[in-house]
């Protein structure tokens, strides 16, 4: 899969030219070689799938049978049977060389479809290209009958039906936000804390659900009363859980009789023999009881991983790797000394593989969306544990070591920073970012724990288990704190707040009126009247994509449910309710915010050129405008070149920037979530800036209807941050990043001459401390210069292990279309 | 005068111009003229005008506005980006500074280099970086052009500085009477001074002045105990042979006191634009930048004497 390293030139040669790529090949293990290079790639390339790739139709086939075979059951105990028929029948395998086990299709170069997620989805899927297993026709006609019996009956068609007509139209033009108000495709955070310091295994929970169910069935049969009639819904929702993790269990004694039947009849190694004999005893052992070393652990984590995968579609990964199996590192290799640091490295290493493996079909948009990869798995590592002290241990090293082995795009790594983190963890993290891996993301552990207690209430212990949650927001793994459910799907495309403010409400790209009629603004008099348009457009955007999402939770234990995932959870075992339901949940939702800085500059730039200067008219502005520019250069690059713009450190822009934040905000308080939580917002932009480029009009920072909009979330616009990068932080730490908003995603580019050796290390770390004095939460870097980049574009092949950074994730290069390639080459070269 | 300066740049984030994160501060005007110097627009001490013609459409509205027909009318704007197209918008002979011309340009293609501030607006600026100063040992460059050019505004800003709670470093080439340096010295923590050459002829030859004043200052600064940085820019032909390093590490190591540490600085060509936008020709700008690799013999012979030498002088050598 990858061009022929030139297999004379040592690592010390390949390390001075820094082709990281090729220090990995040479520094891995032979194992980790072949289990890298043999894993098939489920991101898709520029939108497209690798050749290859197929749907996975015999999990969506063993779904739908036994799915349709129990119409008459609640709907949680209709999923489980379906789920643990899945669990029971599809095809399993083992990878030779590898030592962790267990995959969400059934052959590894498939992916896995979630059927009943969307009707519209699963047209895609239909038309989707390349994707049908062979015999293609017969593929088809299977793809065909699936789609006709769920057309109408998936949970986003059951979730549209009800939706404010108005609303759904709006929502699904794909104007102002994207997203899916359903559990079906989303994410959810683990319960690590019940399942890992609590040392639970699936016997341990189902023994707990017992309990549960006897208590609750004393009760049915006692006094009549109100109070017990939802008793028997919940009694439903105890045996579906009990149902699928029995499944569970099943499952992995499945691959432990295939280990030992390939050791005991086919294996001709000694060695491979032992290592099938390993993973046997591992797989009879997890997930039934709780683990006892390092690889039962990950073998765990990995099973609990690929159910609640088989279960929904989840685009990302919530995660805390180092935490919550360091002990077992520690025991192994540190006290027991049954493993060796390279042989623990080797499972680590495999334990992201596995990871980087899995994908689903998702739908063009979504493709496009993320490229390269299938989601955004940002592992969380680092941060303080609940008393406060340093959580870091020997596999938080190991993680950041593995890393550099196996140079995946997916998982990546978000690096909880505080002041007591060691000098030796800290100079692995700089590594990575060195060796161009564009992670980890470098995150302010005492704000962000902040942030979660001031906007939704976690208490400080539960908060300082935070993980990430998708690529940004801190989530706690706690019985109360875990998000269940992505939240997130109000993922607005906020451009259309200022676009909208200039033109009363009305969308002149898709041609209809969205937003409220907030004024004529050629009839503003001053830049106040403007700023309360915007306002009121804000309002209403986040207010429109935040009812829907509400919706969609309110509804999901009725249209979707999850038991597998309730079982995972100590709030449900322990009440009987499904996961999803947002009784006792604390919400943690947060808008996404997507195309958020051309507001401010936009802003800025009507303030300054039409109401501070009188340059222009805001008739001549609005004209420009509808003429997305078109025979007003001149106008225009005054609009660019003479506005003050974001990221300069110049108070006249940064100001709007945070009016325009805390109205938000205050707003982010009155919108509250089904639990009663706040909706705070999240600048970020994956790769919305691509995606939105066409839908987003003219507006005043001088962009062009067809222009990619800015990169990050709170990155200045590329090429507008004049002052460097020290000026930009300064900009970004003028932001509460506390009561501001949830997180902040910054870019900043790095370049690797002046990051090479000691002094480069010396270097980031003042830069480290600076941004961490300045307040901000978040800043990942792209370390790959212009001359490395340009010849990437040229030449795919040579290059096609350079991972850079889009927004929020990390992917190969070549993989990205080239108008992001572009647009990543444009970013400044901020000479750190 | 004293109170403000024609300023070029005021370049925050610098990393190789002292320790840590600094901001310098280009003053505009020098006295020599080095043939290799990387930044044209500092050695004239008026406002100047860059004319980029990658930007310049040849719209003609500078024509229009300039009161003494010195801009010359537009051509086709192909031909003029063009590599040896001898076109430059800007009739010098004819300027008379009115700066008319880019205030009009809606391109940005023509634009006005040095700046008239006062100490308080720099000092604000470079205050605003503070945080960083703060976690590398970093603060404020005085460097030009050459800042003993200005002797009044220099130590005025220097002492500005240090009023304000900053580390200083004066960057010079020396060429100036002592009673100058000294002067400056109460308010610099550490003196960046530049050695061209050893050789009278050669420095005249390539800088437009003698060496004598540079080397007897920089040995009389060496006795008062001022930190020094001495700051070598290695120039193909000119001080690059073994030769010249030789020369070089014997006068360093025959100077009364003690040097901190010399920084060898690679020749490159990058500022051939700012000759070109400046409407000058720059005979040397077609020599190829200097691989810094090739610095690491003349390093180890630098080292093996005594001297602490870097390539590159970045502001991140030693741990902060």
């Amino acid at each position: 899969m990858v061009a022929e390293p030139a297999q004379d030139q040592s690592v010390q040669e390949l390390e001075d030219k820094q082709e990281w790529w090729w220090v990995a090949e040479k520094k891995r293990s032979k194992r980790l070689d072949y289990l890298r290079k043999s894993v098939w790639k489920k991101g898709a390339l520029g939108g497209n799938y690798a050749p290859g790739i197929k749907l996975d139709l015999e999990c969506a086939t063993l779904f739908t049978d036994m799915w349709k075979f129990w119409k008459y059951d609640p709907i949680m105990m209709r999923r489980a049977k379906a789920i643990a028929h899945v669990l029971d029948n599809k095809t399993i395998f083992i990878t030779d060389h590898s030592q962790l086990v267990g995959y969400f299709g059934s052959l590894p170069n498939t992916i896995m479809w979630r059927v009943d997620g969307a009707s519209m989805v699963n047209e895609e899927a239909y038309n989707e290209p390349g994707i049908m297993p062979e015999p293609e026709n017969e593929s088809l006609q299977k793809v065909a009958e699936l789609n006709d019996y769920w057309a109408g009956q998936t949970a986003v068609d059951k979730v549209a039906r009800i939706l404010d007509p108005e609303d759904a139209v709006k929502f699904l033009s794909g104007a102002i936000g994207w997203g899916a108000p359903s559990s079906a495709y989303g994410y959810s955070g683990k319960d690590y804390e019940y399942l890992f310091a609590g040392r639970r295994g699936f016997e341990d929970i189902i023994e707990e659900i017992n309990a549960a169910v006897e208590n609750a069935e004393d009760k049915t049969v006692g006094v009549p009363g109100p109070e017990i009639l939802d008793i028997y819904d919940r009694l439903q929702n105890w045996d579906a859980m009990i149902l699928v993790l029995e499944a569970g269990i099943r499952h992995a004694r499945r691959y432990a009789r295939l280990a030992r039947t390939m050791a005991e009849n086919m294996e001709t190694d000694e060695k491979r023999r032992e290592e099938l004999l390993k993973i046997a005893e591992t797989c009879e052992r997890v997930p039934a009881r709780a683990p006892r070393n390092l690889q039962e652990s990950l073998q765990y984590d990995h099973f609990i991983q690929i159910f609640a995968r088989t279960e929904a579609h989840e685009g990302a990964w919530p995660a805390r790797p180092d935490y919550y199996h360091g002990p077992y590192y520690d025991k192994d290799v540190n006290v027991d000394k049954t493993l060796t640091k390279e042989e623990a490295l080797d499972l680590v290493g495999e334990f992201m593989i596995r990871a980087y493996e899995v994908g689903g079909f998702a739908p063009r948009w979504a493709r496009e969306g993320l490229q390269g990869i299938t989601g955004t798995w940002v592992w969380t590592l680092g941060g303080v544990n609940k008393d406060g002290s340093d959580a870091c241990n020997d596999l938080t090293v190991a993680f950041l070591q593995a890393a550099r082995l196996v140079r995946v795009s997916n998982p990546t790594f978000g690096f909880r920073w505080h002041p007591k983190v060691k000098d030796e963890v800290l100079r692995e993290c700089f590594e990575c970012i060195r060796h161009g891996l564009g992670y980890p993301s470098m995150r302010n552990d005492p704000l962000l724990i902040q942030n979660a207690m001031h906007w939704h209430g976690h208490p400080l212990e539960e908060a300082r288990t935070w993980v990430h949650q998708a690529c940004m927001s801190p989530c706690p793994t706690t019985k109360h704190g875990v998000q269940p459910m992505r939240m997130a799907s109000a993922t607005a495309n906020c451009a259309k707040m200022v676009e909208y403010a200039l033109h009363n409400g009305y969308d002149h790209v898709v041609g209809m009126q969205m937003g409220p009629e907030t004024g004529d603004a050629a009839k503003f008099h001053d830049f106040e009247e403007l700023f309360q348009a915007w306002v009121k457009q804000m309002e209403w955007l986040t207010s429109l994509l935040v009812r829907t999402v509400n919706l969609g939770r309110y509804k999901d234990p009725e249209f979707f449910g999850r038991p597998f995932l309730s079982g995972m959870s100590e709030r449900s075992v322990e009440s009987g309710l499904d996961v999803v339901s947002p009784v006792g949940d604390r919400g943690n939702c947060w808008v996404t915010a997507f195309t958020w800085v051309e507001n401010i500059d936009s802003l800025a730039a009507v303030k300054k050129l039409v109401f501070d200067d009188k340059k222009y008219t805001m008739e001549q502005l609005l004209s420009a405008l509808k003429a997305n520019w078109d025979g007003y250069e001149e106008m225009r690059l005054d609009f660019v070149n003479n506005a003050p713009k974001w990221g300069n450190d110049d108070d006249y822009v940064d100001d709007i920037m945070l009016r325009c934040l805390r109205e938000t905000a205050r707003h982010s308080r009155v919108m509250k979530c089904p639990s009663g939580n706040s909706w705070p917002i999240l600048p970020e932009n994956v790769s919305g800036n691509i995606h939105y480029a066409s839908i987003v009009g003219a507006l005043p920072n001088g962009r062009r209807c067809g222009d990619a909009l800015y990169d990050g979330g709170i990155s200045p616009g590329p090429g507008l941050d004049k002052k460097g990068p020290s000026a930009v932080l300064k900009s970004c730490g003028k932001i509460d990043h506390v009561s501001d908003g949830r997180a902040f995603l910054l870019n900043q580019r790095l370049s690797p001459t002046q990051l090479a050796g000691e002094k480069g290390y010396q270097l980031w770390k003042a830069y480290i401390r600076t941004w961490a004095d300045l307040g901000l939460d978040h800043v990942q870097f792209n370390m790959v210069s212009d001359e490395t980049l340009r010849a990437a574009q040229k030449d795919p092949e040579k290059y096609s292990e350079v991972i850079v950074r889009v927004a929020g994730y990390s992917a190969h290069f070549v993989d990205i279309s080239r108008k992001t390639q572009d647009n990543i080459i444009q970013r400044t070269v901020q000479g750190i | 005068m004293g109170n403000a300066c024609l300023i070029t740049e005021i370049q925050r984030f610098a990393i190789n111009d002292g320790p840590g994160f600094r901001t310098n501060v280009f003053l505009k005007g020098c006295p020599l003229k080095c043939a290799w110097c990387h930044n044209p627009e500092t050695i004239d001490a008026k406002a100047q005008i860059y004319w980029k013609k990658r930007l310049c459409v040849q719209c003609g509205a500078c024509m229009e506005a300039c009161p003494t027909e010195a801009i010359q009318p537009p051509i086709d704007p192909v031909l003029a980006q063009s590599e040896g197209v001898d076109y430059y918008k800007i009739d010098l002979a004819r300027c008379n500074h009115s700066m008319q011309c880019a205030a009009v340009c809606p391109y940005g293609a023509l634009e006005i280099t040095g700046k008239l501030l006062t100490v308080k607006e720099i000092l604000d600026e470079v205050e605003s970086d503070l945080p960083f100063y703060k976690n590398s040992g970093g603060g404020m460059t005085l460097s030009g052009g050459e800042p003993t050019a200005h002797p009044d505004f220099a130590e005025k800003l220097l002492a500005g500085a240090k009023a304000r709670g900053l580390h200083t470093c004066l960057d010079t080439n020396g060429y100036c009477s002592w009673e100058v340096l000294e002067k400056l010295l109460a308010y610099t923590d550490i003196v960046l001074f530049d050695l061209k050459h050893t050789d009278p002829e050669k420095h005249k030859q390539w800088t437009g002045v003698d060496n004598a004043l540079i080397m007897k200052n920089l040995a009389r600064l060496t006795q008062t105990g001022v930190e020094i940085w001495v700051r070598i820019p290695v120039v193909p032909g000119f001080n690059d042979s073994i030769e010249d390093h030789k020369a070089a590490v014997e006068f360093l190591n025959g100077l009364p006191g003690k040097i901190r540490r010399v920084d060898l600085l690679p020749y490159h060509n990058w500022c051939q634009d700012k000759y070109g936008w400046l409407g000058l020709d720059w005979p040397l700008g077609r020599v190829e930048a200097m691989e810094p690799s090739l610095l690491e013999i003349p390093k180890e012979f630098y080292e093996m004497s005594g001297l602490k030498t870097t390539i590159g002088g970045s502001g991140f050598e030693e741990a902060n």
